[in-house]
């Protein structure tokens, strides 16, 4: 007979394989999680004891249930892999894909990357230009006003 | 193409216990001793270089056996080139899991 508290740990396990699915999309899902399920049965017979408690064996499922992130996010770097090999906006070498297509594609990241150089160019010379421009208008009045209250070298104004 | 493909440690053990009967994921991970987070996703790699392929169980066994339906694995015609290239690369393969081992033989 099963403690509540194994009933809680089979839920958590299952709360484990169930958040690690959340990771990939919904079309493999099923499949991944009645492939897991099956698993998990598989380990929680092999490491858990049939009568009593075993913190060792339950610790080795928990082990188990969390592979399934690592597992799920492999599944998941290959669906993106796919799906960038057969988009259209970036193309790569496929099967279906020309070397011509290729070239354009990369030709339209170079120009993405050199568009945004400039900009970051452009940017810091606006920001350097802007404050030699403050530096020249702030440093006059300055000068004018020390030299008008006799300030010499940092010290507090002669009234 | 497939024999080309130069595989790490990890995946050449998994290998060799899918060719000694370790069919699925569970049976393998205990054969090998590693991680089911190594061996879940070399699996995914595996099948995704078509060097196995993979099969549901019919639903009416697992339930005659009163459990959930298994995936097995099983090695494809470039898997089976890939692992004699495997052997050939790491020569304690074959000593560390033997193949058709009677251990496979009665999961």
């Amino acid at each position: 007979m099963r403690l509540p508290f194994q009933l809680i740990l089979r839920v958590f396990h299952r709360s484990l394989l169930g958040c690690a699915s959340l990771l990939l999309s919904k079309k493999p899902r099923e499949e991944w999680c009645r492939e897991w399920q099956g698993e998990l049965w598989q380990a929680c017979i092999a490491r858990t004891p049939m009568e009593g408690f075993s913190w060792s064996g339950e610790r080795e499922v928990v082990e188990f249930c969390l592979g399934a992130f690592p597992d799920a996010l492999c599944l998941r770097s290959q669906e993106t892999q796919t799906r960038a090999l057969f988009s259209s906006r970036i193309p790569q070498m496929g099967p279906n894909r020309r070397r011509s297509q290729c070239y354009k594609g990369d030709a339209q990241h170079l120009d993405k990357f050199k568009r945004m150089v400039k900009l970051c160019v452009r940017f810091a010379v606006h920001c350097a230009f802007s404050r030699v421009r403050r530096l020249r208008l702030v440093f006059p009045a300055n000068a004018v006003i020390r030299l008008a209250c006799g300030v010499h070298g940092g010290s507090n104004p002669l009234v | 193409m497939a024999s080309e493909v130069k595989l790490s440690h990890t995946a050449a053990i998994i290998l060799q216990a899918l060719d000694a009967g370790f069919v699925y994921g569970f049976s393998i991970m205990e054969m090998t001793g590693l991680p089911s987070g190594t061996v879940y996703p070399a699996m995914r790699r595996l099948e995704r270089e078509e060097l196995i392929r993979s099969r549901w169980e019919k639903q009416s066994i697992a339930d005659a056996e009163q459990r959930p339906a298994r995936k097995y694995y099983n090695l494809t015609a470039a898997g089976k080139t890939t692992l004699e290239a495997s052997r050939r690369r790491y020569p304690l393969l074959e000593r560390l899991i033997p193949s058709d081992t009677q251990e496979a033989k009665s999961l």
